[in-house]
């Protein structure tokens, strides 16, 4: 009787299983499939060797992506740090604060972000009106830049603050016992120990950042590509599904590998949450 | 460090809400200007409310976001039970690498391999359209399901097993036993899994972008296709709507959980208060759901209409440009509305930005419309590949108001697909209070002491036709060597930094942000109405000319009302209409010689013949499609050698060697820079982790 009901529990997991061959791994195997033929359906290199010419989009895009993770992770840390020092009630406010942003479309926040930096913008009225010069800021790589840092910062923020708010706090009781002054518990045992909320952040960051197609239309006005913009123009403009496949293929195993080097890294330190 | 700990928070809180006060400040705008302040008024949210397209979008978001998170979370929290029974081994570790997929694949590659696979799959059925609701369902699903499952999975992870076989041996069924002890104590999951679907299928654009089809538009990708345009603020109205709404009750939520703890102070919390505020979260969300929804229902109770004909009751599919018809605003014609309350037709109406988006979106194969408004080359491509239909003129007698200078045109010389919609010219748009002298000449864009403020077309064929009037080559060249020369022309515009913008340029232009673009004259009228201070030139080097004709599809399903539509679109008083809200010139002699049209006789819509060259584009082969698209890739790519920053036109045709594309070195000076830096970055992490490495055996040791 047991054993039936464990096979029975183990086949509802069947319309999963179905459902993500065909819509996670067919997919993928289309990817593949368009990356390596013509239009015609016949095998071809070709679009492979055309890959070269993208070499410094990629390269611009990771660049970047790491950037703009860095800086994530530089404004998020001491923040989540500090969230979770409050008092509960404080803390789902501050929460609740970072979240709320999220629930609106990011394509408007971005543009009002158009609005704060352009040469007449807002920003540079204000400045104007204090007497100091217009600062150029927008179609510039830092305003790039910002816009991910801007829409991506949440994501880095919840994991860490995430992990911070379950810390078991007879091991910082215990780091202070030992004498450990406030800089370093923090060095020695906050940071540690929320290194998965750490990994789980960058990996959130980092992703949409190399990948993200709008935020450099807009912010970048168009001059600096990156690569989903490339990868956009394949589809939406050229009508050449082949090259676009190709440049996502290698843009995906780029991204699976770093991801799974980093892991590699961090293995022995409870893996990740979300 | 107190201090910090005070301040520091409260910055960062800046930074994010920085943009969503300028959005709640601007939706008050009394101008429609997102930048400057005019005065205050409630004018936007009026149009809002108006604005029927924007409330279906909604509508459309919210019902996919319920529908998808349900379907995720039925089947994710089936799936995480049964991978929770599965051993520890490569079936369980696959199944989980698989789940991690959608996660860590960027959004793009996630979104562009659905759209390929449903094509291949509507190809497969040999149905044209199959992007819609059920794509968009599928694809929202599928990247929903992962953060069910691994919120269901910890859950499962500490519930006592040994409950459910107790509850069975109890009498229980497993069914039930799952039911009644299972399900209860994995609850918190479970919902926290369908509230994370719902959010994210609510905000998604990526994914959505790729999969969505005609008649089924969600609220991101509306806005997308807005801020292509010219984002007003009603959008900013509605996105402060929803802050507010979203804002107060999450207030609303946090007052009442901060009771319930209250209440629960001391005593121990026990898994039916937490179910209970579950609960409450559910009832939270639905409520929201409601008081959005409730408005809407109401909206959609349409007017049942009088006429009657074998037509009514069908649905006319309509794929145009976005503003391009009158649209009811400031009382002007309701074009569609009208059109459907007078032949009882429902009209599915979706909008594109650009000629090559919407092939792309056609040639896809994901969907199927009736009517398409395409440019003329765009129009003699689609008939060579056999995508138009022929039109039955007999059925369109209001074809005599289209006369014969517009009549059978090179991309349909024979005057059988395609009836006359607007005409235009580009132009050179410039901000009188930054340029001194009026420019004569297509150069004025390379014009070095105007650098960062030039704008630039955003597109391949428009970019190109400036560099080409430049060279004086036809834009219809096919010759490899004219398009390299024009390529190096465009690259070296990058010298004085353009930004390449397609719709953005309304609001760059106005505001006052740049000194050069090149547009279109209709929308020069329509910039000029905002900022008096821009002027408009037909460059002597000669300009673009074209025609958007209104087509009927090859594999259009009501072909009959197709017609109807194009007969109605000429009846002179909604022709008139149309013109004067998208302001381009109109092929239709009852408006252009109607003295009471705003813009009659005018200069700019209407300009003298013989002043400068004017070419149309046609056709260009594949392979030069082909070159153009790639060309282009290498012209938004290119970065201006510092020292090499002379701007070199070749007017005349010269047929030397050194035209042929150039061996140009891929790795620039930018490109090694970055690689430099990722370099010195991946070294840093490297030497990060050996240092820890080395420093936990040397402990090990000691």
């Amino acid at each position: 009787m047991s054993n039936r009901s464990t096979l029975g529990a183990k086949l509802i997991a069947a319309p999963y299983i179905v459902w993500s061959v065909l819509f996670i791994i067919a997919p993928l195997i289309f990817v593949v499939y368009y990356s390596f033929t013509t239009v015609d359906g016949s095998f071809t290199l070709a679009n492979m060797a055309e890959l070269g010419k993208y070499a410094p989009t990629f390269l611009r895009s990771i660049w970047f992506g790491i950037v703009a993770t860095v800086i994530c992770l530089i404004i998020a840390f001491p923040l989540a740090y500090f969230i979770s020092q409050k008092t509960d009630k404080v803390q789902r406010t501050m929460v609740m604060l970072v979240m709320l942003p999220m629930w609106m479309s990011f394509l408007i926040r971005t543009y009002s972000w158009m609005a704060l930096l352009q040469d007449t913008g807002i920003i540079n009225s204000f400045l104007a009106k204090l007497g100091i010069d217009a600062v150029h800021m927008i179609n510039t790589p830092g305003a790039v830049i910002l816009g991910m840092v801007y829409n991506f910062l949440p994501f880095m923020i919840m994991p860490i603050y995430s992990v911070m708010a379950k810390l078991d706090h007879s091991m910082v009781e215990a780091c202070q016992d030992l004498g450990g002054n406030r800089l370093t518990v923090i060095r020695r045992c906050i940071i540690p120990m929320s290194m998965p909320g750490v990994v789980s952040g960058i990996t959130m960051v980092f992703v949409p950042s190399v990948s993200t197609f709008y935020i450099s239309q807009k912010l970048g006005g168009g001059s600096f590509d990156l690569i989903g913009d490339v990868i956009e123009r394949q589809f939406q403009q050229s009508y050449n599904y082949n090259l676009g496949a190709a440049i996502s293929l290698v843009l995906m195993v780029l991204i699976l590998v770093s991801m799974a080097v980093m892991n590699r890294f961090t293995e022995d330190e409870e893996g990740m949450v979300i | 460090m107190k201090i910090f700990s005070k301040i520091y928070p409260i910055l960062v809180f800046l930074f994010l809400y920085a943009p969503i006060l300028v959005l709640v400040i601007f939706s008050f705008n009394a101008s429609s200007s997102t930048s400057m302040f005019a005065g205050f008024s409630f004018q936007w949210y009026k149009t809002l409310f108006e604005d029927e397209t924007t409330f279906r979008a909604l509508y459309n978001t919210i019902i996919l976001a319920i529908c998808s998170s349900l379907v995720a979370t039925v089947l994710g929290t089936a799936a995480a039970v049964g991978i929770d029974k599965l051993k520890k081994g490569p079936a369980r570790s696959g199944i989980m690498a698989v789940t991690n997929i959608p996660m860590m694949n960027p959004e793009i590659v996630t979104g562009i391999s659905m759209m390929l696979l449903f094509v291949f799959a509507g190809r497969l059925v040999s149905k044209s359209a199959v992007l819609g609701f059920g794509t968009m369902l599928i694809a929202h699903v599928t990247f929903s399901l992962p953060y069910v499952i691994l919120n269901v999975l910890p859950k499962l992870r500490q519930t006592d097993r040994n409950l459910a076989e107790a509850a069975q041996d109890l009498g229980c069924k497993p069914v039930s036993a799952f039911f009644k002890v299972v399900l209860p104590s994995i609850m918190p999951g479970v919902i926290t899994g369908f509230i994370m679907s719902f959010t994210l299928s609510l905000d998604d654009f990526i994914i959505s972008y790729f999969t969505s089809g005609p008649g089924f538009q969600t609220l991101p990708i509306a806005i997308f296709s807005m801020t292509k345009k010219r984002v007003k603020p009603d959008m900013y109205a509605l996105s402060a709507i929803i802050f507010v709404s979203i804002l107060v009750l999450l207030i609303f939520y946090n007052i009442a959980q901060q009771k319930s703890e209250d209440r629960d102070r001391g005593k121990e919390k026990t898994t039916k208060s937490k179910t209970f505020g579950v609960i409450k979260t559910v009832v939270a969300v639905s409520l929201v759901a409601a008081v959005i929804l409730v408005p809407l229902i109401v909206k959609f109770v349409k007017p049942k209409t009088e006429s009657v004909g074998s037509l009514k009751g069908t649905t006319l599919y309509v794929y145009n440009w976005g503003e391009y018809i009158s649209d009811g605003a400031d009382d002007t014609v309701d074009v569609i509305a009208e059109f459907e309350k007078r032949f009882g037709i429902e009209v599915v109406y979706d909008t594109f930005d650009n000629n090559e988006t919407m092939y792309s979106k056609l040639k896809g194969g994901g969907v199927s419309y009736d009517i398409v408004i395409p440019s003329d080359y765009m129009i003699e491509r689609m008939i060579s590949e056999d995508m138009l239909a022929k039109i039955d003129y007999s059925n369109i007698p209001n074809y005599k108001y289209i006369p014969e200078q517009y009549r059978g045109l090179g991309h349909d010389p024979t005057d059988e697909y395609s009836v006359p919609y607007t005409v235009g010219m580009v132009g050179l748009i410039y901000n009188t209070a930054m340029v001194e002298e009026a420019p004569t000449s297509w150069t004025a864009l390379w014009n070095t002491d105007y650098t960062g403020n030039i704008l630039m077309f955003n597109n391949p064929r428009d970019a190109f036709a400036i560099a080409q009037s430049i060279l004086d080559i036809d834009y219809n060249t096919e010759n490899e060597a004219d398009w390299n020369r024009a390529a190096a022309v465009l690259k070296s515009q990058k010298n004085v930094s353009p930004t390449y913008v397609s719709d953005e340029v309304f609001n760059m232009m106005e505001s006052g942000e740049a000194a050069f673009a090149p547009y279109y004259a209709g929308d020069f009228l329509s910039m000029q109405e905002n900022n008096p201070d821009l002027a408009l030139v037909y460059p002597k080097e000669g300009v673009n000319f074209f025609v958007d004709s209104i087509c009927i599809l090859k594999d259009a399903k009501n072909k009959r009302a197709a017609e109807l539509f194009i007969n109605f679109m000429l009846e002179p008083e909604i022709a008139l209409a149309n013109a004067e809200y998208i302001c381009y010139a109109s092929p239709h002699t009852e408006v252009y010689s109607n003295p009471e049209y705003s813009y009659y006789q005018n200069e700019y819509l209407y300009p003298e013949e013989g002043q400068f060259k004017t070419q149309n584009f046609l056709n260009l082969s594949p392979e030069t499609l082909a070159l153009m698209s790639s060309l282009w890739d290498d012209v938004k790519n290119y970065v201006p050698d510092p020292n090499d920053a002379e701007i070199v036109f070749t007017p005349l045709k010269d047929t030397d060697t050194d035209t042929t594309a150039p061996a140009e070195t891929v790795m620039t000076a930018e490109a090694w820079q970055y690689v430099i830096y990722i370099g010195i970055f991946v070294a840093v992490c490297l030497a990060y982790v050996i240092f820890r490495y080395a420093r936990k055996k040397y402990r090990e040791n000691v």
